[in-house]
């Protein structure tokens, strides 16, 4: 009963003190710092060269197909083409029909969750091998060639380091990422090997 | 005479602990999507919410926002103003990722540089950082570095 009284007249406090707030002054200082910081946001980007529009455009779609080289991306206004060093992503049914086409697939995850399960013909090379030598199925590939890298789910970064890795120190030009890694192709039943020590289509 | 002793969290150091943390999340934050608006317009847009007009003046006002009110909470001026400011963004943004993981997006949140897909780990800071705003709103500027000066009439006597 006394716990109830306490918890009723903290509540009471609280929300007393929330009210009795100079509400007036903090509506119009909060108005105040949107049309100063939002106007500071505008002219920076009128200053900005090139400047983004202030209306959306969508941006020109590039669509991939097995055998294209790799397009150069001009830097558009306004995003950080360096940070993600483009990499094409690969969606689920774009790397079965790569697979199909049999392009070579270099797993990155370790090696003791490549022997649990993998995409069936693919490379194991986690990054810390990649970074002294190349095995030996890769190392004889054209440099040319279109090389899928994957890990674990979308969320991973060793198929990106991979791939960059790849790309800068063995000078492989057309690496691409399947975005949905093992996760997903396991979860859409296409071919693996090395799961429970069998294989499966 | 005794001193009476302050409880842990209506300390002045403890409150101005609580909006240095959250204007310095909210500087770190905007800094990424302050130069690279059109990354961010893109973010916003995987949630598909708002409509596409309106995507790049979202992206090119919000970070600002963001960025004036981190300043203003880790300087200890108008924190109030600044606090329900940022309330109000949090508000918007667990609407926005909340709604995400409902429909099972796997989308980059556009939170901060840095972030991973976890949207519903998203969810619980945004959260813990609205308490704090929240405590921030009712308990004012808490401990300040710099008094505020003196009126001239006190300064006169």
């Amino acid at each position: 009963m006394g716990c109830e009284e306490t918890n009723r007249a903290r509540k009471e406090v609280f929300w007393g003190a929330l009210l009795s707030l100079p509400w007036r002054s903090i509506l119009g200082r909060s108005c105040l710092i949107v049309i100063i910081s939002s106007s500071v946001g505008l002219l920076r980007n009128w200053v900005a060269m090139p400047s983004v529009p202030w209306i959306y455009e969508r941006p020109v779609q590039v669509k991939f197909s097995p055998g294209d080289g790799q397009t150069s991306v001009e830097k558009p206004a306004g995003t950080n083409v360096e940070k993600k060093e483009v990499l094409i992503g690969l969606n689920l049914e774009d790397a079965f029909e790569e697979f199909n086409f049999g392009i070579a697939f270099v797993d990155a995850r370790e090696t003791e969750e490549f022997m649990k399960g993998h995409i069936r013909n693919a490379i194991s090379l986690p990054v810390a091998l990649a970074e002294q030598e190349l095995p030996s199925e890769l190392a004889n590939l054209n440099r040319s060639e279109r090389v899928i890298v994957y890990c674990d789910e979308s969320v991973c970064d060793s198929s990106e380091e991979l791939g960059l890795l790849l790309k800068k120190r063995y000078g492989f030009e057309d690496v691409c990422v399947f975005r949905g890694g093992w996760e997903a192709w396991l979860n859409a039943g296409y071919p693996q090997e090395g799961l429970r020590g069998g294989s499966s289509s | 005479m005794t001193e009476e002793r302050i409880p842990f969290y209506r300390h002045p150091r403890a409150i101005a602990a609580s909006r240095i943390l959250v204007g310095l999340f909210f500087l770190y934050a905007s800094s990424d999507k302050l130069f690279y608006p059109a990354d961010f317009a893109e973010a916003i847009r995987n949630y598909r919410m708002l409509p596409e007009w309106s995507l790049n003046l979202i992206a090119l006002t919000l970070p600002w926002v963001e960025f004036a009110c981190g300043m203003l909470l880790v300087s200890g001026v108008w924190v109030r103003s600044a606090a329900f400011l940022v309330s109000f963004m949090l508000i918007a943004f667990m609407g926005g990722l909340l709604s995400a993981v409902i429909r099972d997006l796997d989308i980059d949140c556009g939170c901060y540089h840095g972030a991973s897909h976890d949207l519903p780990r998203r969810v619980m800071e945004d959260a813990i950082l609205f308490w704090l705003t929240l405590y921030v709103i009712v308990k004012g500027p808490g401990y300040k570095l710099v008094p505020e000066a003196q009126p001239l009439r006190e300064e006169a006597r």
